[in-house]
């Protein structure tokens, strides 16, 4: 379980975007060495995000090497109703970082 | 004191405007590269031709003159809505790292604005790049030049 942190707005109004800011940070490497590959490029340890609410895609993105190693995105979402948001971040070795957080919005 | 040949108020006057005029629109200068180099050759591989993107239009790359630490840049990406043509895809570009596509983003249908923040790595100074397709086939590009020298580069 890495660590991740999702933040949403106190106050969400329905049908007005809100930004929502997450961050994953990376598990610390085994040796320095371990954070580029044999080319010298980064080797993400996150390559993809995706953030829905109520199944409904929200943000989506594709993470190269020249994304920072902990993954700071932030994006806009507009809900019209309480529901879940759910983000995604897909893991080079396999595998997915789930974490919800409750929308309610007034 | 005798002022053999005294400058020209109006030319004195022309110089400045002139001065100020040039460096007025760097992001446009900057934000129009060629069809050469590292930035249209990522551009073409992604199949978006580097002559069609309209650099600055309704879109904006807001990022710091010089980053505090290469490893972790923050840039922000905005673009201006458009609901006749949603933008489909949107690509940022560090033409200078070794890998010049960074990250591609798709907004959905929940997305409240066509508006993200990433931090990034930059190998070295450069001017960063974002280019947008909407739903008419449109692309639409925005740059900002990056100063990386405190901190160092990243080994991108």
């Amino acid at each position: 379980m890495a660590e991740i942190k999702i933040r949403v707005p106190d106050r969400i109004r329905a049908g007005e975007p809100f930004e929502v800011k997450t961050l994953a940070l990376a598990p610390p490497l085994a040796d320095p060495g371990a954070e580029f590959d044999a080319a010298g490029l980064p080797i993400p340890h996150y390559v993809a995000f995706e953030a829905t609410l109520d199944g409904r895609l929200a943000w989506r993105a594709e993470l190269g090497p020249g994304v920072s190693r902990n993954v700071a995105i932030a994006f806009f979402v507009t809900a019209d109703k309480a529901g879940t948001l759910t983000a995604r971040w897909t893991l080079r070795e396999g595998g997915i970082e789930e974490r919800s957080v409750a929308i309610a919005p007034r | 004191m005798n002022w053999q040949a005294p400058i020209p108020r109006r030319a004195v006057l022309a110089g400045i405007a002139a001065a100020a005029l040039v460096p007025a629109r760097p992001d446009i200068a900057a934000a129009t590269p060629g069809v050469n180099g590292p930035l249209a050759a990522a551009l073409r591989a992604l199949g978006i031709a580097p002559e069609a993107v309209r650099w600055g239009e309704g879109f904006t790359l807001t990022a710091p003159a010089i980053a505090e630490d290469g490893m972790a840049v923050p840039v922000t990406l905005r673009l201006a809505e458009a609901p006749a043509a949603p933008v489909q895809a949107i690509h940022l570009f560090a033409p200078a790292n070794r890998r010049a596509l960074v990250a591609s983003f798709t907004p959905g249908e929940a997305a409240g604005r066509t508006e993200t923040s990433l931090r990034i790595r930059l190998a070295k100074t450069q001017t960063v790049a974002a280019v947008a397709r909407r739903a008419d086939g449109s692309v639409t590009g925005a740059s900002a030049e990056i100063q990386v020298t405190a901190g160092g580069g990243c080994r991108t």
